[in-house]
């Protein structure tokens, strides 16, 4: 790569960063209370929060891993571009419950949701907190390594130095506007990554001819070899299941869809919407931009395969990089818009993450163990845990390898068992009763902090399905049992008004 | 309990028992099977969040909801047929460039987005129309002065 396009690129990560510093800034004056601040409470409309929604569900998984795994997996890493359906699937389901919530009370975080449901119950409050605090964590750590990698490779920063810059500013900006700051630079984010999407498709059929030709090229090399690397290719991996194991594979068709529903990205900004009957246009802003964000993975992944099949560039060392090489090819446009996304998706979901983390802290966990907090001093705790937490999150991601890999097994699984005897079966079912969805989640931490430890160690599950795939089942049947034997908070002792919520 | 509960309780219990049956078939070999297993228990998840007072619109179940479920039905169906067609051999032809396996993924993604989304989109006062809304927003209010009354805090 030219000095020349070196700096280019660098000039434009730096530029949606300092954009997004100024976004945040300026939105401050739109954060007037606890529920702003951490969670844009009925503030926004459907386009900023549609865009934000997309962006925030896009992490640097979708934008670099995606790609990267259609290097070593195939196709079966593509089925994750079936998301796009699963934003209007999830309104559908959730979303007039979800909203209809926030009218109740004060609402700001999806604990608040929970304790109006399940009447203040500690446990569910509390374990909950835990779930979607760790879980957080782990996306968070995932989105530093990510954005260190890059910019490493950019310009040969430390990760240090990478990540406190880039995560600095994202610091500053989030504590100073709270979750309003964090929507609004979402949705420019969004934005940015729905052009970059434009751009690198447009160019994936300009420099392979078609996509037939791509398929056809890629489907016809056996092995390719170059510069001390040899890249082994099979037809299989062109087709819809890809060469996953066949757990793993089911697991990409349900999760992406069904599975979209159970994350806090989702949840939380049902109720972040003004007007509840603007959800649907919310739906087809936020699918319609997932469209090109997700096709610009599978344009990424292909376009690297082909390169390498075609012998147009040797072999990659390691799989992560397959959007870079295919965008190095494409020229500096396709670069500067490339690593313009990737810094797009890692702010937009690590705003969202330590909006919610800090939340936790602030306002989740005081109030399950009983401490009652002004909101004013939640928003101030709230600011100072996100300093701490993002600090925090650095030291730790960069500094303990073996269990930072260790947690970020945790993550779009993790959610999924958390919220889904809260909020899915919670307000579906009138019968879902407090002790069935505190079971539930007791069953959900266990297993997923014992699945973590598992993981780490190399067990393989049946089936060669997902870890999480097993957990969320049993959580969900745990906490259906458990509420057909118990009482508390369901059918006649719900509170009036959450039944009214239900109703719609 | 009225009516949209218990009828929302049958609904809740299967979807709960379908997460066990699918998870059950992927670790007995019978993934591909589970996978339309899931499409039923999507199916019923989403009849159960479109109801407006226990009841659902027919029109909306037809569309969005009941041709975003044929179209994954049959595309996912396509997708195995052509899987097994070309599996270990290069495709002798493409559809919309891909693979054919690939290409019906390619449908069912595109295709969701124009029923799920776009169905969602134009029907939309069949989800919530603007007088439910209404009259929620009304009775919520009238709720939380009589409970206000009564000394209750909501916080």
């Amino acid at each position: 790569m030219s000095s020349g396009a070196r700096i280019a690129i660098a000039l434009a990560a730096f530029g949606i960063v300092i954009v997004s510093l100024l976004i945040g800034w300026w939105s401050k004056k739109k954060m007037s209370s606890a529920e702003s601040f951490f969670g844009s409470t009925a503030l926004f409309g459907p386009v900023s929060v549609g865009l934000a929604t997309m962006a925030a569900a896009a992490s640097v998984f979708a934008v670099m891993g995606v790609p990267g795994n259609f290097y070593v997996l195939g196709n079966t890493i593509n089925l994750w571009i079936l998301s796009s359906g699963g934003f209007a699937m999830s309104y559908i389901i959730l979303g007039k419950k979800m909203r209809a919530m926030a009218e109740l009370g004060p609402i700001s975080t999806l604990g608040d949701v929970a304790a109006l449901r399940f009447e203040n119950h500690r446990g569910i409050k509390l374990i909950f907190a835990i779930l979607i605090f760790l879980a957080s964590i782990a996306y968070l750590s995932s989105q530093i390594k990510g954005v260190t990698v890059l910019f490493g490779y950019l310009l040969g920063w430390s990760p240090l130095t990478s990540a406190l810059i880039i995560f600095g500013i994202l610091i500053v900006y989030t504590a100073i506007s709270g979750d309003v700051g964090g929507l609004m630079t979402q949705a420019f984010q969004g934005f940015v990554m729905v052009v970059a999407g434009v751009i690198l498709i447009i160019s994936f059929y300009m420099i392979t001819g078609g996509m037939d030709k791509a398929v056809m090229t890629i489907a016809a090399t056996a092995s390719v070899t170059g510069a001390g690397m040899t890249k082994t290719l099979s037809p299989n991996m062109l087709d819809g299941w890809g060469v996953a194991t066949n757990g793993t594979t089911m697991a990409f068709v349900i999760m992406p869809m069904i599975g979209l529903l159970g994350q806090p990205a989702i949840l939380s900004r049902m109720y972040a919407l003004k007007d509840p009957r603007d959800m649907p246009k919310m739906g087809l802003f936020a699918s319609v931009a997932h469209l090109f964000v997700s096709f610009l993975a599978v344009v990424a992944g292909m376009g690297a395969m082909y390169l390498v099949a075609s012998g147009k560039i040797a072999p990659l060392e390691t799989a992560d990089s397959a959007i870079l090489a295919f965008s190095e090819y494409v020229g500096v446009i396709g670069q500067i818009f490339t690593y313009a996304a990737v810094i797009s998706a890692a702010l937009s979901t690590s705003s969202m993450f330590l909006t919610m983390a800090s939340g936790m802290i602030a306002r989740d966990v005081p109030d399950a163990l009983g401490i009652k907090l002004d909101p004013k001093k939640q928003v101030t705790i709230g600011r100072i845990a996100m300093v701490v937490l993002g600090i925090a999150t650095i030291a730790f991601t960069l500094k303990s390898g073996s269990m930072v890999a260790m947690l970020t097994t945790l993550g779009y699984g993790t959610f999924i068992t958390a919220t889904f005897p809260v909020f899915v079966i919670g307000l579906l079912w009138k019968g879902c009763s407090k002790e069935g969805a505190f079971s539930g989640l007791l069953v959900s931490l266990v297993l997923n902090i014992t699945c973590m430890i598992l993981v780490s160690k190399g067990v393989s599950w049946p089936g060669g399905l997902p870890w999480y795939m097993n957990v969320i089942a049993l959580s969900i049947i745990v906490t259906i049992v458990v509420s057909l034997f118990t009482k508390g908070a369901k059918g006649d002792a719900l509170d009036p008004r959450v039944k009214a919520a239900m109703d719609l | 309990m009225n009516e949209s509960s218990n009828n929302n309780g049958v609904l809740v219990v299967i979807t709960g028992i379908l997460w066990v049956v699918v998870t059950l078939m992927a670790w007995f070999g019978y993934w591909f099977q589970g996978i339309f297993v899931s499409f039923v228990m999507m199916l019923l998840y989403l009849i159960a969040g479109a109801k407006l007072h226990g009841k659902l619109d027919k029109t909306f179940l037809i569309y969005p909801i009941f041709s975003w479920f044929v179209l994954w039905m049959v595309s996912f169906w396509l997708v195995g047929h052509y899987s097994d067609m070309f599996r270990g051999n290069a495709p002798t032809f493409t559809i919309l460039g891909f693979h054919p396996s690939f290409a019906w993924v390619f449908i069912a993604w595109v295709g969701s987005v124009l029923t799920l989304t776009l169905g969602f989109y134009l029907l939309r006062d069949k989800w919530l129309p603007q007088e439910d809304w209404d009259a929620y927003q009304a009775k919520i209010q009238q709720l939380n002065s009589e409970r206000n009354k009564g000394g209750k805090s909501y916080e």
